[in-house]
C-alpha cells in the first residue's frame, strides 16, 4: 500500500515538473542562432556596449525606456553635466553637511540614472522599480510622515495653541510662489508651467520634503526630481537663508521679547491630540488625510506609550529604510533629459523665493498678533512656521540668543514649527482637491 | 479660451490660505476647549505608566557587591583556619 502511494506521489511530482518546464519554455522568444565571429568582430561588438562609445557617439533618435526621444546633447554632454551636478550634491552632503541623509542618496540615484545603456532608472531597472513602487504610488512620503509623527513632540503646540497661526501664515509662501510660477510662464516664453506644475512648485515653500514629493508625484511627475532637489537643498540652507530675513523684518527690541513659560501638558492631552487632528481633517479636508493620517498614527504610537517597539521602529529602522529608497528613487528623476531644461532653473529660483516669502510671512504674522494680544510673541519664532523640523526652530532660537543669551526660544519655536507641518499638509490637500 | 493663469492663481491663493487658516483656527479652538476639559479632570490620575526607578539597579548592584564581599571574607576566614 505504501509503495503504491509513494509511486503515485512520484508520478505527480514528475508531471508537475514536466508541466512547469513547458510553461517556462513557452513565452521565451526564439533564440537567435549564434554566428561565428572573428576576434575583431568580438572586440568591435564589445566596444559598442561600452560607456565610452555611448558618450562619444550619441545615436540619433535613441529612445529611453518610456519612449521619449533623447537628443544627442542629453546622451553625451547632458549626462556628463549631470554627473557633475551629482558630485556637487555629494560635496554639499559630505563636506558641508547639508541634509546628508537625503542629498547623498539623491545624488547617487542621479548618478545611476544617468549611466548610459544600463537604464537603471527605466521601468525594469532597480531604481525604476523602487520609484514605481514607492513614489508613483505616493507610499514613501506617507511612511516618512509616519516617522515624523513618531519623532515629533506636539507638546509645545498643545501648551500654546495660538502659535499655530504662525505656521499657517508661513504657508503664504506656497501660494505666492504658485502665482509667481504662473506669472513666469504667462509672461515669458522661456518657462512653461501648467497650473498643476505651479502648484507642485509652490509647495517647496512649505519646506516639507515628503509633502513636496507627495504632491509633485501626483501633479507634476516630470518635475519631481527638480522639485525634490530644490526643496531639500533649501531646507538644508535654512540656517543661511532665514537669518538675514529675520533681522531685516524685526527690531532689536522685538528680538529680545521674552515669552511666557509654557504650561505642562498632560500625557492624556498628548494622546488625544493625534485623534483630534485627524477627526478635524476628516471633517474639513479629507484630501489631506493620507498625510495627516500617517502623521497622526505615528504620533499616537509615540505618545500612547504601550507600543514602544513600534514607535522605536518608526523612528529608526522604518524611516531609515524608506529614506534610502526615497532618496535613490528621487535621484532617478535627475536624468539629463528631465533636469537640463529651463524649467529646472525656474524651479530652483522660485523655490528660494517661496522659502523667503514663507519665512517673512511667519514673522509678519507674529508682529500682527502682537498688536492684539497681551502675551507678547517673539517675532523670531514666526520664521519657524515654515516646516523644516527642527532646523527652523533651532535657527529662531539661535537668533534670539544672539540678542539676549538668556532668552531660550527653542520650545516656543517648536509650536509654529510643527503646526507648519500640519499647515503644509493642509495646503497640499487643498491643491490636490482642486486638481481632482 | 485662454485661461488667465495669474488670476486663477490668485483664486487658488484665496481658497488655499483661507482653508489653511480655517483649519488651524478650528484646531486652536478645539485644543483650547480640550485643555479646559482636561483641566477640570486634572485631579484624576494621569495615564502615565508607573515611573521607572533608575536607581534600583545601582542599589541592587551595591547590595550584590556587599553580599559577595561578605561571602569572600567568610571564605577567606574559613580557609585560613
Amino acid at each position: 500500500m505504501k509503495k503504491i502511494l509513494l509511486y503515485m506521489m512520484l508520478v505527480a511530482f514528475a508531471s508537475i515538473f514536466c508541466y512547469a518546464d513547458t510553461v517556462q519554455a513557452a513565452p521565451s522568444a526564439p533564440k537567435v542562432e549564434y554566428k561565428e565571429k572573428s576576434i575583431g568582430d568580438l572586440f568591435r561588438g564589445f566596444y559598442k556596449t561600452t560607456g565610452i562609445n555611448a558618450f562619444l557617439n550619441p545615436t540619433d533618435g535613441l529612445k529611453d525606456s518610456s519612449g521619449h526621444e533623447l537628443s544627442k546633447f542629453t546622451q553625451s554632454w547632458g549626462r556628463i553635466i549631470m554627473f557633475f551636478v551629482c558630485f556637487l550634491l555629494f560635496y554639499l552632503a559630505i563636506k558641508k553637511g547639508f541634509e546628508p541623509l537625503l542629498l547623498l542618496p539623491i545624488g547617487f540615484g542621479g548618478l545611476l540614472a544617468n549611466i548610459p545603456i544600463a537604464e537603471i532608472a527605466g521601468p525594469n531597472g532597480f531604481l525604476g522599480i523602487i520609484y514605481g513602487f514607492g513614489i508613483e504610488s505616493g507610499l514613501f512620503p506617507l511612511i516618512i510622515f509616519m516617522g515624523v509623527g513618531a519623532m515629533t513632540d506636539f507638546g509645545p503646540l498643545l501648551a500654546n495653541p495660538k502659535t499655530a497661526m504662525l505656521g499657517g501664515a508661513a504657508q503664504f509662501g506656497i501660494f505666492a510662489t504658485l502665482i509667481g510660477a504662473l506669472a513666469l510662464s504667462q509672461h515669458t516664453s522661456i518657462f512653461n508651467f501648467s497650473l498643476a506644475d505651479a502648484a507642485a512648485i509652490g509647495i517647496i515653500g512649505g519646506a516639507d520634503g515628503p509633502t513636496a514629493i507627495f504632491l509633485a508625484s501626483r501633479l507634476a511627475p516630470d518635475l519631481l526630481g527638480a522639485i525634490a532637489v530644490a526643496a531639500y537643498s533649501y531646507m538644508a540652507l535654512v540656517p543661511i537663508i532665514q537669518p538675514p530675513i529675520m533681522r531685516v523684518l524685526t527690531t532689536k527690541e522685538e528680538r529680545k521679547i521674552r515669552m511666557v513659560q509654557l504650561r505642562e501638558v498632560s500625557k492624556r492631552e498628548k494622546i488625544i491630540f493625534p485623534i483630534t487632528i485627524l477627526m478635524l481633517c476628516v471633517l474639513v479636508l479629507p484630501d489631506a488625510t493620507p498625510l495627516i493620517g500617517a502623521l497622526a498614527f505615528g504620533n499616537l504610537v509615540r505618545e500612547c506609550g504601550v507600543v514602544q517597539r513600534l514607535s522605536d521602529t518608526m523612528q529608526n529602522a522604518l524611516i531609515n529604510i524608506v529614506t534610502i529608497f526615497l532618496g535613490l528613487s528621487v535621484g532617478s528623476k535627475l536624468a539629463a533629459e528631465k533636469f537640463l531644461v529651463p524649467n529646472t532653473l525656474g524651479i530652483l529660483m522660485l523655490g528660494l523665493v517661496a522659502f523667503s516669502i514663507g519665512t517673512a510671512a511667519g514673522i509678519i504674522m507674529a508682529k500682527i498678533m502682537n498688536k492684539f494680544s497681551k502675551d507678547k510673541i517673539n517675532p523670531l519664532i514666526g520664521a519657524a512656521g515654515v516646516s523644516a523640523v527642527p532646523m527652523a526652530a533651532r535657527v529662531a532660537n539661535k537668533e534670539g540668543i544672539k540678542e539676549d543669551c538668556t532668552n531660550i526660544l527653542l520650545m516656543h519655536a517648536m509650536g509654529p514649527n510643527v503646526s507648519g507641518v500640519i499647515g503644509s499638509a493642509v495646503a497640499a490637500g487643498v491643491l490636490l482637491s482642486i486638481f481632482k | 479660451m485662454q485661461v488667465n493663469l495669474v488670476a486663477e492663481g490668485f483664486r487658488f491663493m484665496i481658497l488655499g490660505m483661507s482653508s489653511v487658516f480655517l483649519f488651524l483656527m478650528l484646531m486652536v479652538l478645539v485644543l483650547k476647549i480640550q485643555a479646559k476639559i482636561f483641566e477640570r479632570f486634572a485631579s484624576m490620575p494621569d495615564v502615565l505608566p508607573p515611573p521607572s526607578k533608575p536607581n534600583q539597579t545601582s542599589i541592587n548592584n551595591n547590595e550584590l557587591v556587599a553580599v559577595i564581599g561578605a561571602a569572600i571574607n567568610q571564605y577567606k576566614k574559613n580557609t585560613r583556619r
